[in-house]
């Protein structure tokens, strides 16, 4: 399987505190890996590194065989929670539309296809009628759903999820998944999370991640890594068959 | 009544310089407002006044020091605030004062009587010559212009800084060509509120305009007709009560900021 996100012996620091201690991540193509992890595990931090925002003190980080400055053009990114004015003066449109912008695009303004593209993606996320609403306007969950139509609108061979169902309801979140489900056919997806239940069978593989990552190549979590992940004993809650994402125990 | 007015030269010369401001201060104040950079846009104003000494004392026109004197302000306050460790707020504070200290020092240094002086300082729209005028139109097609190229990019960065990075966009400059931007605006509007007041017409217009508008654009208009009726409202109420126009401007800005905020403030 090509290796489209590659990071070794990574470290990174903030003001002389280990955020992120000898990462050593690879990812396939078409590969659905679910990071999971404490609140200031430094999950973001990590998303953020592949994306090229952080640089880390040590190591290597390849996206596409490139550097992440580079190859961030195939990255589709959602983050957690949009810093952004909720009075600001923009559509959903406008929102979406910032999703297709590409460095030989500059001077052009937005035409038709890209309109169209807008159409289809909201409708992916099931905010078709939204178009024209201001984004400030909308519940947390909406806007979570038009940030992630922007992601997908350049049709990025990568997704990068930051906590993207913490404020969608359990509804859709199915709903979600099996979008992603779909999305897998082309992207590859790494979604980050500190709740365990959003992590379900349409996962391929899952890490653990508190400073260090506990990573196997396999979609079972290992207690003890939990343990270690969270610095103290976890109640596991498996699902059974086929929502299990433990061994039998 | 309105021709009577209109009769006098330096009269039509200040409406359209109203208008010229307007345009420059309704366009660049939406971008002030909603990436929330008024005291930067405050600091590079006052720092200015050390391309005026400067002109005083080289006995040119101060426009011609003026300009290229903002501009690196504006870099500068850019570069520090992003670029280093010092608080933005801070490299603001350094950089205003900077400024100031040098137009101080240059017109203490400039021999003989400083003309004008207090025009540039609290702007005196009455005194706008037809030069000033043409300097003014041309920077205001110069800011549209590059607005214009820009607008996708400047809305993305003013809406998501980090999205733009993401997306490969050079933000960091397109950060200080904004304040490049807003430097020349700056100029625009010297004349008619000076730099002590400037801060006052790039931020109120695009501020109510930011309660009544859906879009970037809508918001860029609605600021440009709020700026020309203050302007035209505070120049009235100076000609006939005789007060300072700059003033007068602002406090009419003002006044309709209230009425605004008033009306809106359920929502």
């Amino acid at each position: 399987m090509k290796e489209v996100i590659s990071l070794k012996n990574v470290w990174v620091s903030f003001n002389r505190v280990n955020v992120l201690e000898e990462i050593n991540l690879s990812v396939g193509e078409q590969e659905f890996l679910g990071i999971i992890g404490p609140n200031g595990g430094g999950k973001t931090t990590l998303l953020k590194v592949i994306l090229g925002l952080v640089k880390p003190d040590r190591g290597e980080v390849l996206v596409c065989g490139k550097s992440p400055e580079e190859g961030r053009k195939y990255i589709g990114y959602v983050p957690q929670y949009p810093l952004f004015d909720r009075d600001f003066p923009i559509t959903v449109e406008e929102v979406v539309l910032m999703g297709t912008w590409k460095q030989n695009k500059y001077f052009h303004s937005y035409d038709k296809e890209d309109q169209r593209k807008v159409q289809e993606v909201l409708e992916k996320v099931e905010m078709e009628g939204f178009k024209d609403e201001q984004i400030g306007r909308l519940s947390g969950g909406q806007q979570q759903r038009i940030f992630i139509a922007r992601a997908l609108i350049s049709d990025p061979s990568i997704l990068l999820l930051d906590e993207p169902l913490s404020s969608i309801d359990t509804r859709l979140q199915t709903g979600f998944y099996e979008l992603l489900t779909k999305l897998k056919k082309k992207s590859t997806i790494i979604l980050v999370t500190h709740d365990l239940t959003a992590l379900s069978i349409y996962v391929d593989k899952i890490a653990c991640l508190n400073k260090n990552l506990f990573y196997h190549d396999s979609k079972e979590i290992k207690p003890k890594d939990l343990e270690a992940t969270y610095r103290c004993p976890i109640d596991l809650i498996a699902h059974g068959i086929p929502h299990r994402v433990l061994k039998k125990h | 009544m309105i021709s009577e007015i209109l009769h006098y030269e330096f009269m039509r010369n200040a409406l359209l310089a109203v208008i010229l401001a307007g345009i420059a201060c309704g366009v660049m104040g939406v971008y002030i407002v909603v990436k929330r950079i008024s005291f930067i846009s405050g600091g590079i104003a006052h720092a200015s006044f050390g391309g005026i000494g400067l002109g005083y004392l080289l006995n040119i026109n101060p426009f011609w020091t003026i300009i290229p004197f903002s501009i690196l302000s504006a870099l500068i306050v850019g570069v520090i605030s992003k670029r280093t460790r010092i608080p933005e707020d801070t490299a603001i504070g350094i950089i205003w004062a900077l400024g100031m200290s040098l137009g101080v020092i240059c017109i203490a240094l400039t021999p003989g009587y400083v003309p004008d002086l207090f025009s540039y300082i609290f702007g005196n729209i009455l005194t706008v010559t037809s030069t000033d005028l043409w300097m003014m139109l041309i920077l205001d097609i110069l800011i549209i212009k590059v607005v214009f190229l820009f607008y996708k990019e400047f809305l993305t960065l003013s809406f998501d800084d980090e999205f733009a990075l993401v997306k490969g966009m050079p933000a960091f400059k397109l950060y200080l060509l904004l304040l490049v931007l807003v430097a020349l605006t700056v100029v625009v509007l010297l004349r008619v509120v000076g730099i002590i007041l400037v801060i006052a017409l790039l931020t109120i217009p695009a501020v109510i305009s930011k309660k009544l508008a859906r879009n970037l654009k809508r918001m860029m208009g609605i600021a440009i007709l709020l700026s020309i009726i203050f302007g035209i409202t505070g120049l009235a109420f100076s000609y006939y009560l005789n007060l300072a126009s700059g003033a007068t401007i602002v406090m009419v800005s003002i006044c309709g900021f209230l009425i605004v905020y008033w009306y809106k403030r359920d929502k």
